[in-house]
């Protein structure tokens, strides 16, 4: 080549190398977020791949028509049959089976659901999410719930037959793991780059703990704390009474048919105790701390769960009624899923179960119905230590003499691996300690304690008969429940059903107790025979709505402190007192009805007030056009109400006008206030000093406050939705937000119009984060039929039709058929069906 | 009709590829293409084209048996993207993989032949 030649040769070739280097780079960036995560976002190969990658989430979106696996252990073949609205029915010949196909089809549908709860009481969602949940596992870590569920998990001997049904049904979770395709890897694990961990039985416990948290949690002592510092001990005693102010018991009293108004003249306020407010703010940040709030899944709530049966002589059919109305909080997927177990002869249960759970804690079978609300006792006390070291305390004293601290360390690991943070949680007798504002805390609470609630709701799913249901869950320790049953005998009865502690005399529930005495532990607990009860009472119908279970003229026992408001039972004893032929569907509109049963006892003192007021020429021209338009209230808060908006902020407005003086400095995060039921008390007192508007120089009654929440209240409703309208319509405002587990976006349901209100059956006060979990009723003829529906779906995976198909029946209040067939042949044309058998 | 079995092939090659043995065969495919037609100038096109034409026909298979529209918009929904994102996302990067791939095998193969 002459180098004329090659110089063109060189530069043609230095150019190809160059265009080699920058495609290799590219090329390299390329692969390596194709393999390998960048920050949050995952590695995009295996994400994008549309064989295997997120695209699979559609393909699997649908459960195969029909499938059949060899899974190990399995004794028989086990038959399961999906309904038309994919309700497993599982037909095993014997109960370890069937818990076995349970944790494979539960597995098959919620797998991410089941490990992120666990993780969560666990405190292991770091290693899935990463540090941002560092101080959710230090909080989950702290309570103690896992190492609680290990220590029960642990008391079970290994040859008891309910501890092999909790092996088999985590067999059948981690069978349904071996055989799963990379394709059926659920959605959110494709997000979060991560892969399913091997199930393991005690997390049944973790689950059952987590509930616990949710339901059982009471911090009395230290919101009473806050409350004394900023009124004084008699005034927060009289705001967060021991006895309900109204009395609508769970156990009915004989011959009443009226709620019983116990009110009482609330003594004035005392002035702030600067000092002692100190602490009581940190109690407060410890007791609202967003980790806490997280874990037990509340936020700004009205949480309110309804139960009632009806007796055969009050209804058309002449069988037995129970309807099941719990609330929690709602999410997506939801907390339910439905399912049917039968073993021949053995078990023949439908209902619904907290997936991981092996249990049907509110269901029916062929001979009784059973369901619950939360009695909301205080099984929790704080108990102030004395330590040797005020930062690393080895001892606490006990009667004079040092007793060694039990120590647990918690190391939290995040994604990789590596350990993030570990904290050392200080044990006494009593339970694990905290440490707010420089004092140690100990906690004692039933949650804690040795128990076998997954037994106990086995064995009572196997029951023919309320005494027989009752009988067993009498060793039931928590959380404290109001279990109603009925049965096809016609029976109906209700029992506040859990450990309640008897504490030696002098010592309260309500405020922290001395740690340094041995004597002021518990001394034991209730008797069943005095638990808050009742079997087939003169009445006719049992009911409660998480109020107070005994009314203290019967019982003055102390069980708990500021009770919800009745205003739902008695809502609810009005609907079944005004009807001696209720039907099924009757039963599905009360658990909808929309009227409220505090509405009259404000509005009509407001029109009076205001009347006064225009009377004396000293009427706010809004507060009259506000009184004048809740006229024409029918005191419905059904979603196309117009007028019941502006009843809703006359009370928020009177809430915050008569509880001014609970607002503490502006580090306190949020001011607990008393219950409407309290307020009610108040009304009956129209010059208390509660009254008193601290902020103004006059001195305010309460007709003035009325004037004042009502005129403030159609200014502020105005102002946000202009003049009185369309725009003032309930289902704009009070609406229904499901959210998902990992609160993403698009994968929850927002702004679903719920005819709830302020003491409706539906309450929905809050962000409208809770609600009606799940909506049942049983109708105990001789063949058992039912009906029933949850927001949501069967389904985990959010592309599904069945993620979230029972929404809309849910929204309009309505109920499914629930199918329960007898044999697997009693299901004509499933929707989908799963033959698991025995490996060869 | 050279060029168009060409394609076809490498489109299948690819699609087979990803479907039994996973996202990778996507370069690997395309490389070997490039390499073997490292005298063709539209080599690295032709790979970006069978490889999109590859993932989108999977995608297809996909839907037929799927609801890939909304997951596609779900996706976009979660990390605050327009719905049809994941999908030219999803063609992109296969395109960008197979023509990155296609041009290193090919540029070697050439540099490595004498002038």
């Amino acid at each position: 080549m002459s180098e004329r030649a090659a110089v063109p040769a060189i530069v043609a070739r230095a150019s190809q190398a160059a265009a080699v280097v920058l495609a290799g780079a590219v090329l390299a960036v390329a692969l390596y977020i194709g393999a390998r995560p960048l920050g949050r976002v995952p590695a995009l190969g295996p994400l994008l791949d549309p064989a295997h990658g997120i695209w699979a989430v559609a393909r699997t979106a649908e459960l195969p028509r029909a499938m059949s696996r060899r899974i190990t252990g399995l004794r028989d073949s086990v038959a399961v049959r999906y309904d038309d609205r994919a309700v497993p029915h599982i037909f095993a010949q014997n109960l370890e089976d069937v818990m076995r196909a349970f944790g494979f089809v539960v597995a098959r549908d919620r797998l991410f659901q089941m490990e992120l709860q666990t993780r969560a009481t666990a405190g292991t969602l770091s290693e899935l999410v990463g540090a941002s949940a560092l101080e959710l596992d230090r909080e989950a870590r702290a309570q103690g719930l896992a190492w609680g569920a290990r220590r029960k998990w642990r008391a079970i001997p290994d040859t008891a037959p309910d501890r092999r049904l909790v092996e088999a049904y985590a067999e059948g979770v981690n069978a349904y793991l071996a055989q799963m395709s990379p394709d059926e890897v659920p959605f959110e694990y494709r997000l979060l780059g991560a892969t399913p961990q091997p199930w393991r039985p005690e997390y049944t416990y973790y689950l059952l703990a987590r509930m616990s948290l949710t339901l059982a949690w009471n911090d009395e002592e230290l919101r009473r704390a806050g409350i004394e510092a900023l009124v004084g001990e008699k005034a927060a005693d009289a705001l967060f009474p021991i006895e309900a102010p109204i009395q609508e018991p769970i156990q009915p009293v004989a011959g009443r048919r009226a709620p019983r108004f116990a009110t009482r003249v609330l003594p004035p306020p005392a002035p702030h105790d600067s000092t002692r407010l100190v602490i009581a703010e940190a109690f407060q940040r410890a007791m609202t701390s967003p980790a806490l709030a997280a874990l037990r899944g509340d936020g700004e709530v009205a949480v309110g769960s309804n139960n009632w049966a009806v007796a055969p002589r009050r209804t058309a059919a002449g069988s037995a009624l129970l309807s099941g109305d719990p609330h929690l909080q709602l999410t997506l997927p939801s907390i339910w899923y439905e399912v049917h177990l039968q073993v021949p002869g053995v078990l023949d249960t439908y209902g619904v179960t907290i997936p991981g759970g092996p249990i049907i804690p509110i269901g029916f079978n062929r001979a009784m119905a059973w369901t619950a609300t939360n009695t909301g006792a205080d099984v929790l006390d704080y108990y102030e230590e004395k330590v040797d070291d005020a930062r690393h305390p080895t001892r606490y004293e006990l009667d004079g003499a040092w007793q060694p601290l039990e120590r647990r360390i918690e190391a939290i690991r995040g994604r990789s691996g590596r350990v993030l943070r570990t904290d050392t949680i200080y044990h006494t007798h009593r339970g694990p300690m905290l440490r707010i504002a420089g004092r140690w805390l100990s906690r004692r609470w039933t949650a804690l304690d040795i128990s076998d609630e997954g037994r106990l709701f086995h064995e009572a799913s196997k029951a023919r008969s309320v005494d027989e249901w009752m009988a067993v869950m009498g060793g039931y320790v928590g959380p404290a429940q109001n279990f109603l049953t009925a049965d096809t005998l016609g029976h109906i009865a209700i029992r506040s059903t859990g450990r309640f502690p008897v504490r030696p005399p002098g010592i309260s529930g309500t405020r922290i107790t001395d740690g340094t005495k041995r004597a002021n532990d518990w001394l034991g607990f209730w008797p069943l025979d005095r638990y808050p009860q009742a079997w087939d009472p003169a009445q006719g119908y049992l009911a409660s709505a998480n109020q107070q279970p005994k009314d203290p003229v019967v019982d003055p026992s102390y069980l708990g402190s500021d009770w919800p408001s009745p205003f739902r039972a008695m809502r609810i004893n009005a609907l079944l007192r005004a009807d001696s032929a209720v039907t099924p569907d009757a039963m599905r509109r009360f658990q909808t009805d929309p009227t409220s049963e505090q509405t009259a006892l404000f509005v009509g003192p407001m029109f009076d007030a205001v009347a006064k007021a225009t009377a004396a020429g000293v009427a706010d021209t809004f507060a009259v056009r506000g009184a004048a338009l809740l006229r024409d209230w029918d005191g419905r808060f059904t979603p196309e109400n117009e007028r019941a908006v502006l009843y809703d902020a006359m009370m928020q407005e009177l809430t915050m006008r008569t509880w001014d003086e609970l607002r503490g400095s502006t580090n306190v995060r949020r001011a607990p206030t008393p219950g409407t039921a309290v307020l009610v008390e108040l009304m009956r007192d129209a010059t208390s000093p509660w009254w008193d508007v601290r902020a103004t120089p006059a001195r305010e009654t309460r007709d003035s406050v009325l004037v004042a929440s009502i005129g403030a209240a159609y200014r502020s409703v105005s102002r946000r939705y202009g003049p009185p309208g369309p725009r003032w319509r309930w289902s704009n405002i009070r609406t229904a937000s499901i959210q998902h587990l990992l609160r993403l976006p698009g994968l929850g349901r927002t702004r679903i119009p719920m005819p709830s209100g302020r003491g409706t059956l539906t309450p929905s006060d809050g962000d409208g984060s809770h609600g009606a979990s799940w909506r049942f009723v049983v109708e105990l003829s001789p063949d058992v039929h039912a009906w029933g529906t949850y927001p949501g779906g069967q389904s985990g995976n959010p592309v599904s039709d069945r993620y979230d198909d029972r929404l809309s029946s849910w929204t309009a209040g309505k109920l499914d058929t629930l199918r329960f067939p007898r044999d697997a042949a009693g299901l004509a044309s499933p929707r989908y069906s799963l033959t698991l058998r025995p490996e060869r | 009709m050279k060029w168009l079995a060409q394609f076809i092939a490498l489109t299948t090659l690819i699609a087979g590829g990803t479907w039994w043995l996973g996202w990778w065969m996507v370069p690997v495919a395309a490389a070997v293409y490039g390499a073997w037609g490292a005298r063709q100038r539209s080599a690295a096109l032709t790979a970006m084209l069978a490889a999109a034409a590859a993932w989108g026909a999977l995608l297809v298979y996909d839907a037929s048996v799927g609801p890939v529209m909304r997951l596609s918009a779900l996706f976009g929904t979660v990390f605050h993207l327009s719905p049809g994102t994941l999908l030219v996302v999803t063609l992109a990067y296969a395109g960008l993989l197979a023509a990155t791939a296609a041009v290193c095998a090919r540029g070697i193969r050439r540099l490595m032949t004498p002038a």
